[in-house]
């Protein structure tokens, strides 16, 4: 498992490493699993020898004081990125549990991407109904609302062209039925989908931005952004998103954020491969 | 078929017995005194088993900082007296029942019950819980499963089906199908074993913990742990509905027990027992 760490420990021991970790969740709300540790020991000896820290303790500092330290360890952990069917487990769960049920009780479904990125989370969400759809030979209306603080994510996201890394957990039926390959080998969103979702370029701390959205969302994808917040950031994002969404609807935050502590109002579901919320 | 399947269950018939070696540590480590040389002694009778031995306890989770554990008495020492028998009972089982057929997911079967072992000793400790027999306990605690398969397997795969047709729970299947559940299997075949009443019973009654008649709070850590076990994806059933945490029968007998602002810290360690406990998995393999 962590042999490299074994070894090294002489320089920085597990225990300094647990410290860390614990100031990331206290600030981020982010929980490292021990293959993380092993990253964030690499980049902290990197970062020791090229001088950049003085010592530990001087990163310890920087990490709680400064955001910049912070982000470039969610860079080095990989949470910055975005791609397609990421998470799979939830996209599962959405399959095979949340939509059918929606589907039997009402006629239009609202989705939300709380922090889509460049489009590859709410795309997923709205193939993933489309093929709900197919397979239970129904049709209803189908929504997704997308919003994003950057500009410059959502006009990717707009264009709905992706490469290779973005598409590769796409199975190749899905990627032939939902995209249309471009003469220099990238892959465009088809129409179909894209009609489903529409962006926004709204804070998920605008208090007035957000009822924007409404307040009938049945499902909403909030994952791996809040880790960027401050807690009361967090916990401002989190009431806004509870108070948009229907009763019984279900969060997803990313696996290793958490919520309960933040905010009232939200029962835990288990489902195999995949821990979900649920207003209550 | 219940009767069926119990009578053939209690005539041992096709069915593992329990190694001789596991059987001799137990003897050993309910007497009140022994020594780590007698322990010793009996694990170095299989040189396979004492191999693995120390490379359990050179694994990270075992020996985070130390030095390399080189000698049989050193491993047993860096384990605790106390996990010996859950490890060589971990170490030992997977071999027991041998299974080579496609159709039903051994290996898969195996990541969840040592995932389960693994969720259940952490949490055991939170809740003050006997951690090492915690640790037995979840390895056992689907054992049912395999017994029922290798005397019925053909009805058994068709409990598996039922299991994503009808979106139920596996032992739901099984009463559908044998008239009795893989709890209950278990509970007979560690009867037959000799395993002590504290770790049958909460594999008895892993998802019915309130009926436990005098380990209760062990059942319940159990079917806690299960329910952690299913939501890591190490899962055996192809049943894919949600659980409310509040509403599980363990959470509502160890709820006085727990603080609310630990539930998720109760949780988010589960991807790291996952890890721990696949690690253990392919030691055990060999
Ligand atoms: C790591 S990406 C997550 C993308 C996607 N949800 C996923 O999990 O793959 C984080 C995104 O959050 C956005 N973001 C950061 N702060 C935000 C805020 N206050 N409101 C909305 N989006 C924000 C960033 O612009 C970035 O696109
Ligand atoms: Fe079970
Ligand atoms: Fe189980």
């Amino acid at each position: 498992m962590l042999t490299s760490l074994g070894v090294k420990a002489m320089e920085i021991s597990y225990k300094e490493l647990d410290e860390i970790s614990k100031i990331i969740y206290r600030t981020s709300g982010l929980y490292l699993q021990k293959r993380d540790k092993d990253k964030l020991l690499k980049y902290i000896e990197k970062k020791l020898a090229e001088g950049r820290f003085r010592s530990l303790e001087h990163f310890k500092k920087e990490l709680e004081h400064s955001k910049s330290v912070l982000y470039e360890v969610f860079d080095v952990l990989t949470i910055n990125e975005t791609f397609f069917f990421r998470h799979k487990s939830h996209f599962n769960i959405l399959e095979k549990e949340i939509l059918p049920k929606l589907f039997k009780e009402k006629q239009s479904v609202k989705l939300w991407s709380a922090a889509c990125s460049t489009g590859e989370e709410p795309y997923s969400m709205a193939i993933t109904a489309l093929e709900v759809m197919e397979k239970l030979k129904i049709k209803k209306t189908v929504r997704v609302i997308a919003n994003d603080i950057s500009q410059k994510v959502l006009k990717v996201a707009q264009e709905g062209v992706y490469g290779s890394y973005a598409i590769r957990f796409v199975p190749p039926d899905i990627l032939k039925k939902y995209f249309i390959k471009q003469p220099d080998g990238k892959y465009k969103i088809s129409p179909k989908v894209k009609s489903m979702v529409r962006f926004m370029h709204l804070s998920l701390t605008d208090e007035a931005g957000m009822k924007r959205i409404g307040n009938d969302i049945d499902v909403v994808f909030c994952r791996n952004v809040l880790i960027y917040f401050d807690i009361e950031s967090r916990k401002k994002a989190l009431s806004l998103i509870h108070y948009n969404m229907n009763k019984g609807a279900y969060l997803f935050l990313g696996p290793a954020e958490s919520a309960r502590g933040l905010i009232k109002g939200l029962k835990i579901v288990l489902f195999p491969g995949a821990i979900v919320y649920c207003k209550e | 078929m219940r009767d069926l399947v119990i009578s053939k269950i209690e005539s041992l018939e096709n069915l593992p017995t329990l190694p001789e070696i596991v059987t001799e540590v137990m003897r050993i480590v309910q007497t009140d005194d022994f020594s780590v040389k007698e322990l010793k002694n009996i694990i170095e009778k299989d040189p396979v088993l004492t191999a693995k031995l120390l490379k359990i306890a050179n694994t990270f989770y075992y020996n985070p900082y130390g030095k390399e554990i080189t000698s049989t008495e050193r491993a047993i020492i860096q384990l605790g007296t106390k996990n010996l028998l859950p490890i060589v009972f971990g170490l030992s089982l997977i071999k027991v029942f041998t299974i080579q057929d496609d159709s039903f997911d051994v290996k898969l079967f195996w990541k969840h019950s040592y995932t389960c072992a693994h969720i259940a000793k952490r949490i055991a400790k939170y809740f003050n819980l006997p951690d090492a027999e915690a640790f037995t306990a979840g390895l056992l605690h689907d054992v049912g499963k395999i017994v029922l398969y290798m005397i019925f397997p053909k009805d058994y795969l068709k409990a598996i089906e039922l299991t994503e047709t009808e979106n139920i729970p596996m032992f739901e299947a099984e009463r559908r199908v044998f008239d009795i559940d893989h709890a209950e299997v278990g509970e007979i075949l560690l009867n037959k074993w000799h395993i002590p009443q504290l770790i049958i019973e909460p594999v008895r009654y892993h998802h019915e913990p309130d009926k436990a008649p005098s380990h209760k709070y062990f059942a319940a850590l159990i079917n806690i742990a299960n329910i952690f076990t299913r939501a890591s994806g190490q899962y055996f059933g192809k049943d894919t509905y949600g659980v409310v945490l509040e509403e599980t029968p363990g959470w509502l007998i160890l709820k006085k027990r727990i603080k609310e602002e630990d539930v998720e810290e109760l949780i988010m360690p589960i991807n790291d027992d996952v890890e721990e406990a696949i690690e253990f998995a392919n030691i055990a393999w060999g």
